[in-house]
């Protein structure tokens, strides 16, 4: 539970940080706090908290984290001074940005990549009209944490019109055992069309910190985003992420989520569909194992019709780990003709393995086309005859079957080098258990 | 060296088989001789498809008495992907898919699990490219995911690749010959025919005697409710043709 001495801190930390933003984002985060102070913790009969006890995302006995600069070394594949891979990238540690850099070739059209809280005053205009312009903190206690807290994230602007043929990077790490918070915002001008990755770890396998992490995205009509978020962080980490989206007409946003670290993972995804013609599109892949606990909530909300949603997330689950999904689908009065479907499948490997899926339809409207598709269970034993029959050993079979489910997620990632560190993490994962 | 004294390539002795406690096989007999190809012919239900996934070893059939011996072993204490190795190839009638496993992947690892020795890395490519060609199958099938969303003949036409891709002793083929049209029925005798010779066998599971025509068999036997009710030559499949197995069906009443 909170106390008294740690919340003190973080008023501090909350203040201190205030003290260098522009007025407006100062009485936004001070709004933030007071919020985070007077919310009580989530209800755990409230559908969202079924899994999860809240107060494991309390800083408890944490204290503010100390920003270290400490990133280590960037993995090999990712940046190589020529732009190769990523047309811009910034790189942050305990949230915190320590560097942006940008392909002039872009940059000329004027896309940004900066740090969020100094564009708060080099691109205050844009940056005022969106940043918590999606976010509940009045209704989240620990989005409103993350918003009071938030050191740094990344500010990514793409102006109309213009289409990246690389995608942009954030590369993020945190270390230690304290509590750290970001906030990103993604701005997607009409008809520009971007990739954005996400690429969050801790700077060592041991380091137990907790971040709060917060995301806008704003895709703006015809414009084309996709967004990546790959998690590799060490088994001790606890991460609380809340994404929230808001996608025009005819536009298009596909989200990839690849969750494979931490001890706790609570995550939150919102996505609101505001025009016709929209389409979203949401995968992400979990593997959990050893006493991993992930618990992930999306929700889909067509505010509109003429348009569509499709969603699949898969998670493995292996020995004593578990995983909980709950898929909100929401169709509002206005919502004729929307188009909206959601999987969820979940490989247990051990009978100690645990797995929950819930979907959550609620659709206010007649003459859409919904579906809802869920799946609990162990591999296929049909599968397994027919790959040990071409002379795979068990195991090997296990392992083809396993990575083959998780595959068409992976191949959704841009560039054959991230792509590549998936697939080799997720094998030695699979080594491990399999 | 005599024929008499080459070993058979597969022996069934006795065979009986159970599935979820209800006795299918009830006592099958059946020796297929090294350079032979043989034919078992019945009618749906009677047991075919029972027989070739207990003698590779599926573990949901259960042997519940007499033998299967490959070479001369006794493979029913051999896993799986040993008697794989060991040589035995199965064509399924109902190939599963396995979402997200590339084609090219999947026959990379088979034909490192089988024939490591003999096709180095380097040669993988090549081989691969040959029985494309023979099997009239585009380059485009390697990287799509393992029969997930294949049509029934291309299903066939990749268990046929797998099979020249890795060259079993002993071929099992569950209907490989249904739902092809008459082309892909030419090709895919043509790989069967291929493995044909001294050293290995094949068993051809069907019910149609159409696929005889291109791939000869040295025997026939008659399936019937778990037992091998008739034998004979190639002259036995017509006479089915002809006359049905209604006749059979009085005969070992
Ligand atoms: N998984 C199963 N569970 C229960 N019965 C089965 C199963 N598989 C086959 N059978 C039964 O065993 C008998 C033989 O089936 P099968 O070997 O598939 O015959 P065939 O291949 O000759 O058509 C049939 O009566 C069938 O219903
Ligand atoms: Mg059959």
């Amino acid at each position: 539970m909170s106390n008294a001495t740690t919340d003190s801190a973080f008023a501090a930390t909350a203040e201190r940080l205030a003290a260098d933003d522009p007025a407006w984002l100062a009485a936004a985060r001070r709004a933030a706090f007071a919020a985070y102070e007077g919310a009580s913790l989530p209800d755990r009969a409230r559908h969202l908290w079924r899994y999860t006890d809240p107060s494991k995302l309390l800083p408890g006995a944490r204290t503010p984290g100390v920003p270290d600069d400490a990133f280590g070394e960037l993995p090999a594949d990712y940046h190589d001074g020529t732009f190769e891979h990523a047309a811009g990238l910034a790189i942050a540690c305990d949230g915190r940005v320590l560097r942006t850099a940008i392909d002039p070739a872009v940059s000329d059209h004027g896309v940004v990549v900066a740090d969020l809280r100094e564009a708060a005053r080099t691109h205050e205009d844009v940056v005022r009209a969106h940043l918590l312009s999606l976010a509940q903190v009045e209704f989240d206690k620990f989005e409103a944490l993350g918003a009071a807290l938030f050191a740094g994230g990344a500010f990514v602007h793409v102006p109309a019109g213009v289409v990246l043929d690389r995608a942009l990077r954030v590369a993020h790490r945190v270390h230690g055992d304290g509590v750290f918070a970001e906030r990103s915002l993604v701005v997607i001008g009409e008809n520009a069309e971007a990739e954005v990755v996400f690429d969050l770890s801790t700077v060592g396998a041991d380091d137990a910190a907790m971040l709060h992490a917060g995301l806008e995205v704003h895709v703006a009509p015809g414009a084309r985003c996709r967004l990546v978020f790959i998690q590799t962080a060490g088994r001790r980490f606890v991460h609380a992420p809340v994404i929230r989206c808001r996608v025009e007409g005819d536009a298009s946003l596909e989200t990839v989520t690849v969750a494979l670290g931490g001890a706790l993972v609570k995550s939150l995804q919102t996505t609101e569909i505001v025009g016709k013609g929209a389409t979203v599109k949401a995968l992400g892949i979990v593997f959990a194992d050893g006493r991993q606990h992930f618990d992930h909530h999306t929700l889909q909300d067509h505010l509109v019709g003429q348009n569509s949603s499709d969603l699949d997330y898969r998670a493995v689950v292996a020995e004593r780990a578990r995983s909980s999904y709950t898929g909100n689908l929401r169709i509002g009065l206005e919502g004729a003709g929307a188009d909206a479907h959601q999987r969820n499948h979940n490989l247990l490997l051990h009978d100690t393995a645990r797995a929950d899926t819930i979907p959550e339809l609620e659709i206010l409207t007649n003459d859409v086309s919904c579906s809802h598709a869920a799946a609990v269970g162990p591999l296929d034993e049909e599968m397994i005859f027919f790959c040990t029959s071409r002379g795979l050993s068990e195991e090997q079979a296990r392992r083809v079957i396993i990575s083959g489910f998780l595959e068409p997620v992976i191949t959704r990632i841009p560039g054959d080098d991230l792509q590549d560190r998936v697939r080799t993490a997720l094998a030695t994962r699979l080594a491990a258990v399999t | 060296m005599s024929e008499e004294t080459l070993t058979p390539i597969l022996e069934v002795e006795g065979l009986h088989v159970a599935i979820d406690g209800k006795e299918i096989l009830r006592g099958l007999d059946l020796t297929v001789e090294d350079g032979e190809t043989h034919a078992i012919m019945g009618r749906n239900g009677s047991g075919k498809s029972t027989l070739s996934a207990a003698i590779m070893g599926d573990p949901r059939y259960e042997v519940t008495s007499g033998a299967i011996r490959f070479r001369g072993e006794d493979v029913l204490d051999m896993p799986v992907h040993e008697r794989a190795r060991a040589g035995i190839f199965l064509s399924f009638q109902y190939p599963v898919a396995l979402p997200g496993v590339s084609v090219s992947n999947f026959l990379r690892q088979a034909v490192k699990a089988v024939r490591a020795d003999e096709v180095p890395t380097k040669a993988f490519r090549p081989l691969v490219k040959e029985n494309l060609q023979r099997l009239d199958i585009p380059q485009s099938f390697m990287t799509r995911y393992v029969n997930d969303g294949f049509s029934g003949g291309e299903k066939k036409r990749l268990e046929m690749l797998q099979m020249l891709m890795l060259q079993p002793p002993l071929a099992i083929l569950d209907e490989t010959d249904s739902g092809l049209d008459i082309d892909a029925l030419k090709i895919v005798s043509g790989a069967i025919n291929l493995l044909r010779g001294e050293g290995r066998a094949q068993l051809l599971i069907t019910h149609y005697q159409r696929i005889l025509h291109y791939v000869k068999p040295d025997k026939v036997h008659v399936l019937l409710q778990g037992r091998i009710v008739k034998q004979g030559g190639p002259e036995l499949a017509e006479e089915l043709e002809q006359r049905g197995y209604e006749w059979i069906e009085s005969e070992a009443a």
